[in-house]
């Protein structure tokens, strides 16, 4: 007849193989070789788990990336060249778009595409390390900045390509700059980051390339952002953010290589 | 209460009464605000609407609403109180705040496949303006094709199911305005209900729907309006009836 210290001894045993169970690799490829024209679709497990489409300086792509870390998705990436697509994206993501996320374990396997409504699945469909808010105003104005944010997408590509619209980016900083101070957390999400702060940190990842190339005219500075300038420095230390991060020497050498029209992406080795 | 008067530079601020019940502030020929319309008459929200003189912002309009932006929805018993801005993003807010008569799918991959053929409706509604302004059609109808082969895959009389959803009313204002499209372009005009089976029956269901009927504009007074818009002087106020 078993002790009860035994029998405890012996479901112990059994739990504790389970949680022993071998985890499942993440497959990351494409990350010093871009997928480019010609190549062929690279050979992934076929476990089920989502494959996010991606490129490693997209700070579109970079939202979903955070999201999936953030929340701990068992996923594979994909990198792709965006300069020149592989003819199979088509298949993975009918528009070409990118970040597209194939949902290989659903029945009629979707992809997803749009940051933002990748992220909204995400948040969603794997409720652990919630996001966005709980009430649906916060969440609403949570997305609304997130909109008006949205006008920097397109300023870092005029300040790269041409070398202008620094005075749209500040606009859009100094809202978020407000927003900050407004909410008197350390966090737009809180205590700790929360949708808005993933969805705008990219572009703050990046801001030593618009640096470069705004040169005497770049004005992001502690005394009109101090707020935002704080921001930066504690969320730089997040373990999400540091899942993903590249530094900016990285940054500049991809933007400086894609504005000369060629792309330079063993840099992450 | 607006009697559809659309309220301009100068006016004073509406006379709505302080009874705690939404503001929506609006534009009577704006398509991106009838879709709030929609799914606020579709869930049966109480709401006022205040109709904003685009051409000539009233100064109060930015006071709750800094960038001016119309529709605006004024959440009044909230501390602030807060406006909302954005079409999708304010009709999203609904669905979520008032969860009788969900328009949104519940299930996740669902509401996501809803959300991507809404931000595809983009580029049709894009097409759409191009064509209503005199540029080519084709594109339009190219964008409408995807909608029609989903419409027939999901077999059903709305994009909802047997009832709308959020779908049928986010692309409704365009689809409103065929009718507004053919007297434009005339001879030009070529709908073809051969390449659009699914849709062309979706049309005349949706006309009979009650937030549809809520807010439906005949295709003349339309056509009204947006000519008095190029000719320089917009009358805001064609469908207000004089005392």
């Amino acid at each position: 007849m078993a002790t009860l210290k035994e029998l405890f001894a012996k479901y112990k045993y059994i739990f504790s193989r389970r949680s022993n169970k071998k985890k499942k690799q993440s497959v990351e490829m494409g990350a010093e070789n871009p997928l480019t024209k010609g190549s062929t679709h690279p050979a992934l497990p076929d476990d089920g788990a989502p494959r996010l489409y991606s490129n490693r300086y997209c700070p579109y792509a970079q939202r979903a990336h955070l999201t999936l870390n953030a929340k701990k998705v068992p996923h594979h990436v994909v990198y792709i060249d965006l300069v020149n697509k592989p003819e199979w994206l088509v298949d993975v993501s009918p528009l070409l778009k990118v970040p597209a996320l194939h949902l290989v374990g659903e029945k009629s396997k979707p992809s997803l595409i749009e940051s933002l409504i990748i992220v909204e699945y995400l948040d969603e469909k794997y409720p652990q390390n919630p996001l966005l808010p709980k009430d649906p105003l916060q969440r609403a104005q949570d997305k609304i900045l997130v909109e008006r944010f949205n006008a920097a997408g397109g300023a870092l590509m005029n300040i790269v390509l041409q070398g202008e619209g620094g005075v749209g980016l500040l606009r859009v900083f100094d809202i978020f700059e407000e927003e900050l101070a407004k909410r008197g957390t350390p966090y737009f999400g809180g205590k700790k980051p929360g949708f808005l702060d993933y969805m705008i940190w990219p572009w703050f990842e990046s801001l030593p390339v618009v640096k470069y190339f705004l040169k005497e005219r770049y004005s992001f500075n502690k005394q009109r952002y101090a707020k935002l300038t704080a921001w930066v420095d504690l969320i730089v230390k997040d373990e999400v953010v540091q899942s993903h991060y590249a530094t900016p020497e990285q940054h500049l050498t991809y933007w400086k290589s894609r504005k000369a029209g060629q792309t330079n992406y063993d840099l992450l080795a | 209460m607006s009697s559809g008067r659309h309220l301009a530079k100068g006016s004073p601020t509406p006379d709505v009464p302080e009874d705690g019940i939404l503001r929506l502030y609006s534009m009577r020929f704006c398509p991106f605000a009838q879709r709030v319309h929609l799914v606020l008459d579709a869930k049966q929200i109480p709401y006022h609407s205040i109709y904003i003189n685009l051409s000539e912002k009233p100064e109060w309009l930015f006071e709750k609403n800094p960038q001016g932006k119309v529709p605006a929805l004024e959440l009044v018993r909230e501390p602030g109180p807060p406006v909302l801005t954005e079409s999708l993003l304010i009709c999203e807010y609904l669905d979520e705040q008032y969860p009788l008569r969900p328009l949104y799918p519940r299930d996740p991959l669902k509401k996501v496949q809803e959300k991507l053929l809404i931000e595809r409706f983009n580029a049709v509604l894009g097409a759409f303006f191009k064509a209503s302004d005199g540029g080519e059609i084709e594109p339009f109808w190219n964008g409408l094709d995807v909608y029609e082969r989903e419409l027939s895959r999901r077999d059903t009389a709305f994009f909802g199911g047997e009832q709308t959803g959020i779908l049928d009313y986010m692309i409704w204002p365009w689809c409103e305005r065929l009718e507004l499209l053919k007297l434009q372009r005339g001879e030009d005009y070529n709908f073809d209900e051969t390449r659009f089976p699914q849709l062309s029956l979706w049309l005349e269901r949706m006309k009979r729907d009650v937030a549809v009927m809520a807010f439906y504009m005949e295709a003349e007074v339309q056509a009204e309006f947006l000519r008095t818009r190029s000719a320089g002087k917009p009358n805001y106020n064609l469908l207000v009836k004089d005392a």
